[in-house]
């Protein structure tokens, strides 16, 4: 099944995990600025106040001893001041620029204005940075905002003047957006640099899920052995614990099912050994002409017949029942068991050249197979053989490298229309040999348990007629 | 040869013991592992032919034992077990081979001669004998001067021991066993009486008799 990289546990967690820690980083940055907003407001609101209150006496008194009717006074530069003043003489007017009435403050850096006003609203003094133009915030103690200042208003004097402080809002709104920057600037690094940390962090918390994952995976049929933790984690343990637990009932059931077709075939085979050693016996023991000869020595046939039919069923029970690997998944040396299966053939009588085999050559033969069923595979191939190419020469019965065995032998090769159906249960290419037509489909049943490959030839590779199998065996 | 069979099958026991027995073996036969022992320890058995699964144990474990005590005779298994695992394990518990239930009994004939023959020290079945005679031990056929002549099987049995150690001096005792059959009365004069009938129809120097100890060929 493919899943998409979006489904993994660890994009989902990382995709969650950055998206709750950025929304509340922007939470947080948005409560941290609201907060900072509020009290530098606070504070530049106190230091109108403070302005207002400490520059009135000052301002009263000039206003009192350089009133001139009909012309606005400008209070001149505070003392320290002059030292920073850029020309030789001691006019404090070269810095009227922001006569114009923006009240961006000026280029010292003073950005405080002020206007002393009559009742009627007139300016009667002004700060150097201030305009001649009247704040137009209403003369009423207090603060108030225009368009471009914060306002604050006192009465002074005998109640009939009025100090108005101001200040840019845009100098307000630049200082509270240099603040924001200077607090918050770092967060635009830290956000990747975060969601970095979060995938690795996701990443090396989900290895023991991982780990688990690819031990669950390497688990089959033939490798049920208990997942193993060197450091169990409780989440995963459970998981691990019901696996394992699982994995021991598939093994109890196997081997049951194992165990089953093997009793089977002990208590199928001693009956059908009584029965045809018996028959042998009548059929030596009765006269050559005795009207019953031919009867016992049909029986025996058929018994013989049985015994050879019972016994392809259950070779091919123990295949279905998922015989062939190794439960410990290690490869295991399979050239002395091909050449003792050669030697039982040749016990039986199938010798004097039947059989050609280097036993040298499968001095490297290993693969992730049970011996058992590699016998069973490589008898199967070599009893074909020799009852489809009698009398056409040996089997010839070849190992190339360490993982494939060839057996091929002469006659007539196979039809087509046969051969496509060979690996089918009870079929025959040919029913003068007298198979039972479950050899092939045994060991293909045990290659496909065990990841291996059977493939076959007819007529034999850069030969003109035979046949050959060749099992590809799976490696560890 | 003295055979001894241990079987629990007992209609299985009884066909292998009939068809030994008119091959000219004698057979012996039990159906466990305690009377298989008792046995072995009262009578040079030549060959062993052994079931598996007894009522009283592994007859492999009866194998491994024998072997641990030092003996040397030849075993065959007769199995239903037919695993290679199972096979391996037979044969490396000391057994000489290892036959799979359901058997023809006449592979388990040529396989208990095939046996014999390779403890005899000569594994050709094919012997030749003084005054042109020929035998075929695992065709069981006998040539004087290329006609073939028939023994019955008593005579075959004892012919069989002197002619599987050829130039060996049998003692009269040791071609007894061949002809015993387990329980079976032997006259003091069996053994005579037996060679002289095979003189009679091989020659009479196909056998030859060492005083006072025994007979070769």
């Amino acid at each position: 099944m493919n899943i998409k990289p979006q489904n993994s546990l660890q994009f989902t967690l990382t995709k969650r995990l950055t998206m709750i820690v950025v929304l509340f980083w922007v939470i947080g940055t948005g409560l941290g600025a609201s907060a900072i907003h509020h009290e530098m407001e606070e504070g530049a609101d106190t230091a109108l106040v403070e302005t207002s209150r400490r520059t009135a006496t000052l301002v009263l008194d000039y206003l009192v001893t350089h009133q001139v009717e009909g012309e606005i006074l400008v209070m001149p530069e505070p003392a320290f001041d002059v030292a920073d003043d850029d020309d030789s003489d001691s006019d404090r007017d070269d810095h009227e620029s922001d006569r114009d009435g923006d009240h961006d403050g000026d280029e010292n850096g003073d950005f405080m204005l002020y206007q002393l006003r009559n009742a009627n609203g007139e300016v009667l003094l002004r700060s150097r940075n201030a305009s001649d133009t009247p704040f137009e915030a209403a003369l009423k103690p207090g603060f108030a905002d225009t368009d471009n200042l914060r306002v604050y208003t006192s009465t002074t004097g005998d109640g009939d003047l009025f100090m108005q402080v101001a200040e840019p809002t845009g100098h307000r709104d630049e200082a509270f957006w240099e603040t924001v920057l200077s607090q918050f600037s770092p967060l635009i690094f830290l956000i990747p640099v975060t969601i970095l940390a979060i995938v690795y962090g996701v990443s090396r918390g989900l290895a023991p899920v991982r780990q688990v994952r690819d031990e669950i995976e390497a688990r089959g049929e033939g490798n049920l052995r208990p997942i193993e933790q060197d450091d169990p984690i409780e989440e995963i343990n459970t998981i691990v614990t019901a696996v394992n637990r699982l994995m021991s009932k598939l093994g109890s059931a196997l081997n049951a099912e194992r165990s089953f077709t093997a009793n089977s075939a002990h208590e199928l085979r001693t009956p059908i050994a009584v029965a045809l050693a018996q028959t042998q016996r009548l059929v030596l023991e009765l006269p050559k002409d005795h009207p019953a000869q031919k009867r016992a020595q049909q029986t025996e046939e058929s018994l013989k017949r049985l015994s050879r039919l019972s016994e392809k069923l259950l070779q091919l029970a123990r295949a279905e029942a998922g015989v062939g690997t190794i439960p410990t998944g290690e490869n295991q040396k399979l050239g002395p068991t091909l050449a003792l299966v050669i030697e039982d053939f040749e016990r039986a009588g199938a010798d004097h050249g039947a059989i050609i085999f280097d036993p040298a050559s499968a001095c490297d033969l290993i693969a992730n197979m049970d011996h058992d069923a590699f016998a069973i595979c490589v008898r199967n191939l070599i009893e074909n053989g020799l009852k489809h190419g009698g009398g056409s020469g040996p089997v010839e019965i070849t190992v190339i490298g360490s993982d494939t065995i060839r057996v091929a032998n002469g006659g007539p090769a196979v039809s087509p229309k046969d051969f496509s159906e060979l690996k089918k249960r009870f079929k025959r290419s040919n029913s003068k040999a007298g198979g039972s037509g479950l050899g092939l489909a045994i060991v293909e049943t045990i290659m496909r348990n065990t990841k291996g490959e059977l493939t076959l030839y007819s007529p034999r590779p850069d030969k003109a007629d035979g046949f050959m199998a060749e099992l590809r065996l799976h490696q560890s | 040869m003295r055979i001894l069979l241990v079987e629990d099958e007992l209609m299985l026991a009884d066909a292998v013991r009939d068809h030994l027995l008119a091959a000219g073996e004698a057979v012996d036969h039990c159906d466990s592992i305690v009377d298989a022992e008792i046995m072995l320890r009262g009578t040079n058995y030549d060959v062993l032919l052994l079931d598996l699964n007894l009522p009283d144990g592994k007859g492999i474990e009866l194998l491994r034992g024998l072997r641990r005590q030092g003996s040397t005779i030849p075993c065959i298994i007769l199995t239903a077990q037919d695993q290679i695992s199972d096979r391996i394990e037979g044969l490396n518990a000391g057994a000489d081979d290892y036959l799979v239930k359901p058997f023809d009994l006449n592979e388990l004939s040529a396989r208990l001669a095939a046996v014999a023959r390779r403890y005899s020290g000569n594994p050709n079945p094919y012997v030749e004998l003084d005054g042109g005679v020929e035998v075929d031990l695992a065709g069981r056929v006998i040539l004087i001067d290329g006609v073939q002549t028939d023994l019955t099987s008593r005579e075959w049995a004892l012919f069989d021991q002197m002619v599987r150690r050829p130039g060996q001096t049998l003692s009269k005792r040791q071609l007894e066993e061949a002809l015993y059959e387990f329980g079976a009365e032997i006259e003091s004069n069996t053994v005579e009486v037996y060679v002289s009938r095979i003189r009679r129809k091989l020659g009479k120097d196909v056998i030859k008799t060492v005083r006072g100890v025994g007979y070769r060929v």
